[in-house]
């Protein structure tokens, strides 16, 4: 081992340079080890306990640059240091003295990246349509993540966008997937067959992340935000969605998901989904008409039965999720049998707003009197709430990022002696928190602890909503909620079901997901 | 005769505008890079000119420069002087920088209105979000333990880089010596983290930093003498014992000034806390050089943690038993 030290004086490079110089330095002939770092004593006594450390090197001074590196076998000095000069002298124009660039305007980000075709847009609501405007003027599609956008502006610039020719998807457009990229909130989820165009986050996350867990992956998911299909935006965006994906090769079947529509926008969206000659599941939540198949429309009222459709039209089995094994069917047995009937009203504390929605509608139609956080302030039965809403995020994070809002909430449902279940979503993927069942368990653990210190049993029942390849591990997220003593299902549906079944002390009709038509 | 480019200086810090003379020769060139190069003035003071896009700081003077545009490409080399008519400036013989639209940049001061606990939840919360993207250099790998060294817990850390290594025992004294106040301790800590592991500005130098202007931004929480006494070590030590960019950033840190992207990330950890705000500060100060940000936001935490500490143990004489409690139950949340 022969160590070489190389002081050069004043010299000033950045990190990267640095990195890479060491780097290149240990990719030549005879260097065993190699660094480049400035003379501080701190760092010489790093350079000693690495054993790179010589004597000239110890008369640098911090404004000094060391050369240090290890030449087995001894020879070649000189060549290697006429490689370091040549490699700092070519790298004068690295990097950026500390620092990467980063444009601030968008004009700048498109000189950086002129291929750039899409701009994502997160700032106040106020300032978002003008930026919006900016990007459309520009060429560009728009993702609308801000919102508070005004309804006026949302309607200007999605027709401005359909004049261009591009997509404005949003205001409050949180998720989406492009040619595989993935946008805010969304999964890791598979290439496939099945375009979606939604308005509606959560619910896109639910049907894509169940067709993942089938082995179905997807062309495309476009987001166009929760207004879209409003009486004033009319569907403009749906309806742009479904003319990209009619025209995009990889795309056999159409999805298309949304809150009750307004009628006109429903009307156009119908007629424009029958004329498009591909299949098209259409879903809009909780419309209180029969689900059926007329030509090559197939009208659904939930995301679960939403997927079961698209695999049916796939020619795919039933998939797992959709029924509970029979662990979980003697828990739920269990439950009913331990639990008091004047103890079982259902709390729901949701992440996603559609979830949420989807949850409700399937209580009612069970016959529960379910009510909403939104619609009054309840005291008592069955009590729904979307957590990320507006009031329940002032000055704090979304409830897909931040658990303690919902854990507080979970405590306290757990103190109301008339509460017998609670219903939970946990929404995986990229942007959401990255381990949501290290945040819930403790807290499902203390809940079910106040419940039975007050000599009832409390369920839990939670809609893991994710895919396989989500980066939160998803087997390992049901495992410790499991654990905790939560009853885990990966449908939205079925767990609003289950939580029926608690509450109403009859887990006999409870088979799964149901596919009629 | 020479073409010259005309462009203009969007913004100047405050700390560094106050020392520029009106007339003649404001530094020399001694360091350039891509999108920045650093001047001295006759009288030593280190400052920098940068594209705007970096972002504004105490000693930038930033400049609106199209994309790509480089120093060098302008004729900016060591050596070079920038001097003034009292209305441009000159930098070598190509380049102008003009004044008319410059306004000068000074951080919002953060009002800590926060409680205690809420900060500590803000604080586990963003350590949850970055935690996935911490990288292997630098100090960055101590951010999931900020809480365990301002609490004085057990290290029981393994695994981490060398620089980090070397780091963490002296972290520790350094937590240990603020509650305290025990300024030699501080001192004697100081000194074997100024000029700590590499870079232009050292990675124990950006830690430094980091903590340093989270400290000043909790005048109400913090002990003022243990603040004082960190500064003034942080100054001492870095004028000889690291180089004189990171020098003279400290000295500014010392003040209270870091950068923009800093001050940001204070204001939402510490004031008004909403998750687009938290996440793009905290994503606009990690983007900050190769470990630069990720250095500063541990010293962000570091600081923070440490100064709730020492404001609970300053506000109860069983200060040292209760502040461990309570930042034992923080640590519930904060991945190991």
């Amino acid at each position: 081992m022969t160590v070489k030290n190389h002081v050069l004086k004043n010299m000033y490079r950045d990190s990267v340079a640095l990195m890479r110089l060491s780097r290149e330095m240990e990719g030549l002939e005879n260097v065993a080890q190699a660094t480049a770092i400035m003379g501080t004593d701190n760092n010489k006594e790093l350079l000693a306990q690495a054993g790179l450390l010589a004597d000239s090197g110890k008369s640098a001074t911090p404004n000094d640059l060391i050369v240090a590196f290890d030449l087995t076998p001894p020879g070649r000095e000189e060549a290697v240091m006429t490689s370091v000069q040549h490699r700092l002298m070519s790298g004068r124009q690295g990097t950026s003295g500390g620092t990467s660039y980063r444009p601030r305007s968008m004009e700048g980000a498109l000189q950086t990246l002129p291929q750039a075709n899409l701009a994502m847009i997160s700032v106040p609501g106020e300032h978002a349509a003008r930026e919006a405007r900016k990007a459309l003027d520009l060429g560009l599609n728009v993702l609308l993540f801000s919102d508070n956008v005004p309804l006026e502006d949302e309607v200007d610039l999605k027709q401005q966008a359909i004049s261009r020719g591009l997509l404005m998807m949003g205001p409050d457009c949180g998720t989406a997937i492009i040619n595989g990229v993935p946008l805010g909130f969304a999964n890791a989820v598979p290439s496939g067959r099945v375009g979606l165009v939604s308005a509606s986050g959560s619910g896109l996350q639910q049907v894509i992340c169940l067709l993942a867990e089938s082995g179905e992956g997807i062309s495309h998911a476009l987001g166009v935000g929760g207004r879209d299909l409003s009486d004033e935006v009319n569907g403009a965006m749906m309806l742009e969605g479904l003319r990209a994906l009619r025209e995009d090769s990889a795309t056999e079947i159409i999805v298309l998901i949304s809150k009750p529509p307004a009628q006109s926008a429903r009307d156009r969206v119908l007629e424009a989904a029958s004329r498009c000659g591909k299949p098209c599941v259409i879903s809009f939540l909780g419309e209180q008409e029969e689900r059926a198949s007329r030509g090559n429309i197939h009208m659904e009222d939930n995301l679960e039965s939403t997927a079961l459709r698209i695999l049916k039209l796939l020619g795919k089995e039933p998939p797992g999720w959709a029924f509970l094994d029979d662990k979980s069917r003697k828990q739920i047995e269990s439950i009913i049998a331990s639990t008091d009937p004047g103890h079982r009203s259902i709390r729901g504390l949701y992440s996603g707003g559609t979830l949420c929605y989807e949850s409700l509608f399937i209580l009612r139609n069970l016959g529960h009197q379910a009510g909403s956080g939104l619609e009054r302030e309840q005291v008592g039965g069955d009590l729904l709430i979307d957590m990320g809403d507006d009031r329940y995020t002032v000055g704090r994070p979304h409830p897909m990022i931040d658990f303690r809002s919902r854990c507080d909430a979970l405590v306290q449902a757990a103190a109301d002696p008339e509460v017998g279940v609670v219903l939970l979503d946990v929404i995986l993927g990229y942007g959401a928190h990255p381990d949501p069942a290290a945040e819930l368990a403790p807290a499902i653990l203390e809940a079910q602890k106040i419940a039975r210190n007050g000599g009832r049993r409390l369920a839990c029942v939670v809609a893991l909503c994710g895919s396989p390849d989500d980066p939160q591990d998803m087997d390992q997220q049901q495992k410790t909620l499991t654990h905790a003593g939560a009853l885990v299902v990966h449908s939205n549906a079925l767990a609003a079901r289950i939580a029926s079944a608690i509450s109403r002390g009859a887990a006999g009709p409870l088979p799964g997901g149901d596919t009629r038509g | 005769m020479t073409s010259r480019t005309i462009y203009p200086i969007t913004s100047i810090g405050a700390p560094i505008a106050k020392q520029l003379a009106p007339y003649g020769r404001w530094g020399t060139v001694f360091a350039v890079f891509r999108w920045s190069c650093y001047l001295e003035t006759g009288g030593g003071q280190v400052f920098c000119l940068a594209d705007q896009g970096l972002g504004e700081g105490p000693l930038t003077l930033g400049v609106n420069f199209p994309s790509e545009t480089t120093f060098r490409s302008l004729g900016v080399n060591e050596g070079c002087h920038l001097d003034t008519d009292g209305v441009d400036l000159v930098v070598g013989h190509e380049l102008v920088l003009t004044t008319a639209e410059t306004v000068i940049w000074e951080p919002d001061p953060v009002v800590s209105t926060a409680p205690p606990d809420e900060t500590l939840r803000r604080l586990d919360v963003l350590i949850n979000l970055v935690n996935p993207l911490i990288p292997s250099d630098g100090l960055a790998e101590i951010i999931p333990h900020t809480v365990g060294i301002a609490n004085a817990g057990s290290s029981g850390i393994v695994n981490m880089n060398a620089v980090a290594e070397l780091a963490m025992p002296r972290l520790f004294r350094l937590s240990g010596g603020l509650t305290r106040s025990a300024q030699g301790v501080i001192d004697e800590a100081v000194a074997d983290l100024v000029g700590l592991g590499p870079g232009l500005t050292p990675s124990g130098d950006d830690l430094l930093g980091g903590m340093l202007v989270a400290l000043r931004a909790m005048q109400n929480t913090a002990s003022l003498f243990s603040v004082d006494a960190l500064a003034g070590c942080v100054t001492k030590h870095a004028a000889a014992e690291t180089t004189r960019i990171s020098a003279a950033m400290l000295e500014q840190s010392a003040r209270g000034y870091g950068s923009a992207a800093q001050h940001r990330l204070l204001g939402c950890l510490l004031g008004v806390d909403t998750r687009p705000d938290t996440v793009n500060a905290a994503l606009d100060l990690i983007r900050t050089g190769h470990t630069s940000g990720w250095d500063a936001l541990a010293g962000i935490l570091l600081g923070i943690y440490c100064g709730l500490r020492i404001g609970r143990s300053q506000a109860s004489p069983d200060s040292a038993a209760q502040s461990s409690i309570a930042f034992s139950r923080g640590m519930a949340g904060t991945p190991a």
